[in-house]
């Protein structure tokens, strides 16, 4: 690999939009949450996925200059007794419009199965004991998607609050049978194992020495703030150095990443401002590039 | 299937946290509500005693509150110290959600409406501006031509709302906008009848007061069957077949 293959992006929030046109080429790729951009008028509708005019427009804008990542929610790999058959083929549609260099959605469930078939969200993305039996629903669904979308699908690590106990296996040990047995790549979230390692009290270098990095095609940077006794990930702009220094021994450990994507709330927008979100960018570029000359 | 009520009850104690405070009293009533194997109901015993569990609880009434903040923040301001009540019996009545901003803010804005009918919610110049926000949401999320099962007479073109006003909406605006705290509001306020024209440019919507003879008819646009052609020719509004 040299340093033309290193490339970072942008998680695509409102705040960027003027920050795209004023800064072209700032980004490689930009990430998008297709959710963001459709009205989801719920189960069985007729056009259930309404896109929102004006924020289409800023996709077809973004899509003609940059190559688009699609980072989902709403599989909700997590759901027991469901699976969002719609949902997989609007994305498909998504796909074969914008070619996603990859997708990729989470470790966790954002929706309940419904008697009343009723799009129940839970609000937030609610953590998976690492179980067979989750491992198990999780590899059907990624093997539903990976038939019908032609492009690589990776998993995300989730950030946690409680711990469960009594888990059939680590989260690492968890990924690497999930990545092995599906084939789909692995979306490293330094951030969330760095919100882990401090509400939990574990090693995070430890912790990423356990996974296995091979499968890392993407890793997600981001900040984070106090909620309570707890650190959230709720990217609250810049990156902390102790998710710099998380990179910084990830990615020489990353055999086959293909991007680094910094992620913030637009509404954190005022403590990056341009200078910052650019500063993010250049700083995980030359992290990438110091460990690929070292 | 076990996991799939497990996943249910541990949803249901983050979004109902007086049902963690009572579990964590009566742990029986766990295995009553659910479908649960021994491990699992360890599990949320163990989970409701975790201070974690509190930030759970935390972020998911902040995720349900944002697209009411996003959409109505002017009724939220108003509502003030209410806000937070009102939101606690909202989410009692609608524990379930598809979280979509655009029924969250229907679902809520009905729930206050119901409310200011029966009189159980007398918050000063809450009506209007709770009207007023329900209209912009109505424009920025329809598309193509208004619905009505009517025939005859007429309707409002899909990119008009009238919304009315019993306080001039730019005092009204003015003090939304400013320090003022929400228990000053409508003190002093000269009180008439005003009506606000809402037209959809693009992606931006265009206000302007009108005389209240046009906002009347506008806003009561149901009620008549022969209008004016000059009234038609205005762009406002349409002839049902």
């Amino acid at each position: 690999m040299d340093a033309s293959q290193v490339k970072t992006g942008l998680l695509y929030n409102p705040s960027l939009t003027d920050f795209l046109k004023d800064n072209p080429g700032a980004c490689d790729y930009i990430e998008i949450i297709p959710d963001m951009f459709w009205t989801d008028n719920g189960y069985g509708k007729k056009n259930r996925f309404e896109p929102v005019a004006s924020w289409e427009r800023t996709l077809d804008w973004m899509a003609a200059r940059y190559p688009l990542v699609a980072h989902n929610i709403g599989f909700s790999l997590g759901t027991a007794g469901h699976f969002d058959f719609e949902y997989l083929e609007n994305l498909q549609k998504w796909h074969e419009k914008y070619s996603f260099s990859w997708h990729s959605d989470h470790i966790s469930y954002v929706k309940l199965e419904d008697e009343h078939n009723f799009d129940h969200n839970t609000g937030m993305a609610i953590p998976l004991a690492f179980d067979l039996e989750v491992l198990d629903l999780i590899r059907q669904k990624i093997r539903l998607i990976q038939k019908a979308i032609d492009a690589p699908f990776l998993v995300e690590n989730n950030v946690y609050f409680v711990d469960i106990p009594d888990q059939d296996m680590t989260e690492p040990v968890f990924l690497n049978m999930l990545s092995e047995q599906s084939g789909c790549g692995l979306l490293l979230d330094v951030h969330n194992i760095y919100a882990n390692g401090l509400n939990h009290g574990f090693d995070c270098k430890e912790f990423i020495r356990e996974i296995d990095l091979s499968k890392t095609r993407e890793i997600h940077i981001a900040g984070g703030n106090a909620l309570g006794d707890m650190y959230t990930d709720s990217h609250a702009g810049p990156c902390p150095e102790g998710v710099w220094e998380l990179l910084d021994f990830a990615v020489p450990r990353c055999k086959n990443l293909k991007g680094i994507t910094f992620e913030f709330h637009d509404s954190y927008f005022h403590l990056l401002q341009y200078d910052g979100v650019l500063s993010e960018l250049s700083k995980a570029k030359n992290i990438w590039i110091k460990n690929l000359l070292n | 299937m076990a996991l799939a009520s497990f996943q249910r009850a541990l949803f249901d104690l983050i979004a109902n946290p007086a049902l963690c405070l009572q579990a964590k009293e009566h742990p029986d009533i766990l295995s009553e509500k659910y479908e649960l194997s021994p491990k699992e109901f360890d599990r949320l015993y163990s989970v409701i005693h975790q201070k974690g569990m509190s930030t759970n609880c935390t972020l998911y009434r902040i995720n349900r509150v944002t697209p009411l903040y996003t959409l109505l923040p002017y009724t939220c301001k108003l509502l003030g110290d209410n806000l937070l009540p009102l939101l606690i019996a909202f989410w009692e009545k609608n524990g379930r959600t598809n979280l979509q901003f655009k029924d969250e803010v229907i679902l809520f804005a009905e729930f206050l409406q119901e409310g200011i009918l029966k009189g159980t919610m007398q918050i000063p110049l809450l009506e209007e501006v709770l009207g007023f926000e329900t209209k912009i949401n109505e424009l920025r999320y329809q598309k193509g031509e208004s619905v009505t099962n009517r025939s005859g007479g007429y309707t409002l073109n899909s990119d008009i709302r009238v919304a009315f006003f019993r306080h001039h909406p730019q005092t009204l605006f003015d003090m939304l906008t400013s320090d003022h705290l929400p228990d000053q509001f409508g003190t002093g306020m000269e009180e008439g009848e005003y009506y606000l024209l809402l037209k959809q440019n693009g992606d931006e919507i265009d206000m302007k007061v009108i005389s209240a003879e046009l906002g009347y008819i506008l806003d009561n646009i149901e009620k008549y069957n022969v209008l004016p052609r000059e009234f038609i020719e205005t762009g406002l509004v349409r002839e049902l077949s």
